[in-house]
């Protein structure tokens, strides 16, 4: 990994936990729909980053969620889980010949619809676990599945009008 | 051996992942419970430095409302003062209720109340005298349990919080009861335990109890809202409006009881005995 992608990641790092610790935890769609987006970070990790990177880094950006959460492994258990099932996702569809160089998993590098079931999956994936550990009490585990599928959605909502935001829409070869 | 490292080196992303999945899931058992040690909190350094300065920055949109909150609160304890000074003048032979609380104030940093477990992070640690177990209350009524506290930082479990429970008592009657929150809705609460004979109406006050030396006793949790009387159970099911708004909770008190450790060790000794 050099130096220009390790400094770009970081920034884009804080800028994520920032938005999600001071914006979006106290927004709440209905006071039920809760926006993670900080998974975007995740989901937006270069191709090229090894398997086991990737977990790692999923890991401490959930624990660092946790922290200001205090939600100690909750968070953390539910993005390895993101970033494991990432590893296959992105195995399973990757091009004959593979990903290019600089190439990212993003709206404009892999087109809307990729992008669409992409993140559908494990954002999913992601709130299904988040909640049911949150929901830590039996008579809670069916408002928790409806919150986690709402969530869900308002989380893609989130991440699709970020990459249309914040991300550069015509092709530069490396940039986050 | 070598096949061993082979198989090993094959799934070592399956490895992985395991193995930080059970990291988590300690952490989540050993750090999550009610009463368990607490190291990775929002009041910690970083964490409770963010929130403080966030929080410098967004007060001043809340000044009015904070002023007029202040300035009702005023008005009460003058109003209470007003009703005590007969007593004041007598001589008093036994101490009043609230000489063995004291209380201190802290500015609430962070809070969050539309999770299952809900937190507060305020700006006053174990610096200012603030321990773990402390309740916490606000000019409203009940808010919270210290969870874990730093040098200038104190996390707290909101009483938003499905493992939360609070000793508490109808006003009306003085029946035992116990005040819950069901992980729904941040304004309403359920009470629990109140045998079906007793008549509860709607508009009841619920406070707490005093048996705990977490709150002081008298202090408003919520009024009822509703009862229902399910032929099926043996409690009746009661839904409380909570006094306190947490939606925009920004001073509050956190209760320091002289003679905790003092009531605590003479409890321990009966269940000891026994």
């Amino acid at each position: 990994m050099n130096s220009r992608l390790f400094i770009s990641l970081l920034l884009s790092f804080l800028a994520y936990i920032v938005a999600q610790v001071l914006i979006f935890q106290h927004i709440a769609l209905f006071g039920l729909a809760i926006g993670y987006l900080y998974v975007g970070f995740l989901l937006l990790l270069p191709f090229e980053l090894a398997p086991i990177a990737l977990l790692l880094i999923g890991f401490f950006c959930g624990l660092t969620v946790d922290v200001f959460y205090d939600t100690p492994g909750i968070h953390a258990s539910a993005s390895v889980l993101l970033s494991f099932l990432r590893i296959y996702l992105v195995k399973q569809t990757a091009p004959t010949g593979g990903y290019e160089a600089g190439q990212l998993p993003t709206i404009r590098d892999m087109g809307l619809r990729w992008f669409l079931v992409y993140s559908a999956v494990l954002v999913v994936a992601h709130h299904l676990l988040l909640f049911l550990i949150e929901a830590s009490d039996f008579s809670l585990v069916g408002r928790s599945l409806f919150r986690a599928g709402i969530s869900a959605s308002f989380t893609l909502m989130l991440l699709i009008t970020v990459q249309y935001l914040f991300y550069p829409q015509q092709r530069t070869r490396r940039r986050l | 051996m070598r096949e061993l490292f082979l198989f090993i080196y094959r799934y070592r992303i399956f490895a992985v992942f395991l193995a930080l999945q059970l990291v988590c899931l300690g952490l989540i058992v050993t750090q999550n419970s009610y009463q368990g040690a607490v190291f990775l909190s929002s009041s910690g350094k970083v964490a409770g430095t963010v929130y403080q300065t966030a929080s410098d920055a967004t007060s001043y949109l809340t000044l009015g409302e904070e002023n007029r909150a202040l300035a009702e609160e005023n008005s009460r304890l003058r109003e209470q003062l007003g009703l005590m000074a007969d007593q004041l003048r007598k001589p008093a032979f036994l101490p009043p209720q609230d000489s063995v609380n004291t209380y201190l104030i802290a500015r609430v940093v962070n809070n969050s109340i539309y999770r299952p477990t809900n937190y507060l992070t305020l700006n006053q640690g174990s610096a200012a005298g603030i321990q773990p177990g402390m309740g916490v209350i606000g000019p409203n009524g009940v808010v919270g349990i210290v969870k874990a506290v730093s040098t200038h930082f104190a996390t707290v479990f909101s009483f938003l919080h499905t493992d939360v429970s609070v000793s508490a008592l109808l006003k009306k009657d003085g029946t035992i009861c116990s005040a819950k929150w069901d992980g729904k809705d941040y304004g309403h609460a359920k009470v629990e335990y109140v045998a079906r004979h007793i008549q509860v109406s709607v508009g009841d006050s619920v406070l707490t109890s005093g048996f705990s030396p977490v709150f002081p006793p008298g202090t408003l949790i919520g009024v009822v809202k509703s009862v229902t009387r399910k032929d099926s159970e043996t409690f009746l099911d009661i839904d409380i409006e909570l006094s306190t708004d947490f939606a925009s909770v920004s001073y509050v008190y956190v209760v320091k009881n002289r003679f905790r450790a003092e009531k605590e060790a003479l409890e321990q000794q009966n269940t000891k005995s026994k």
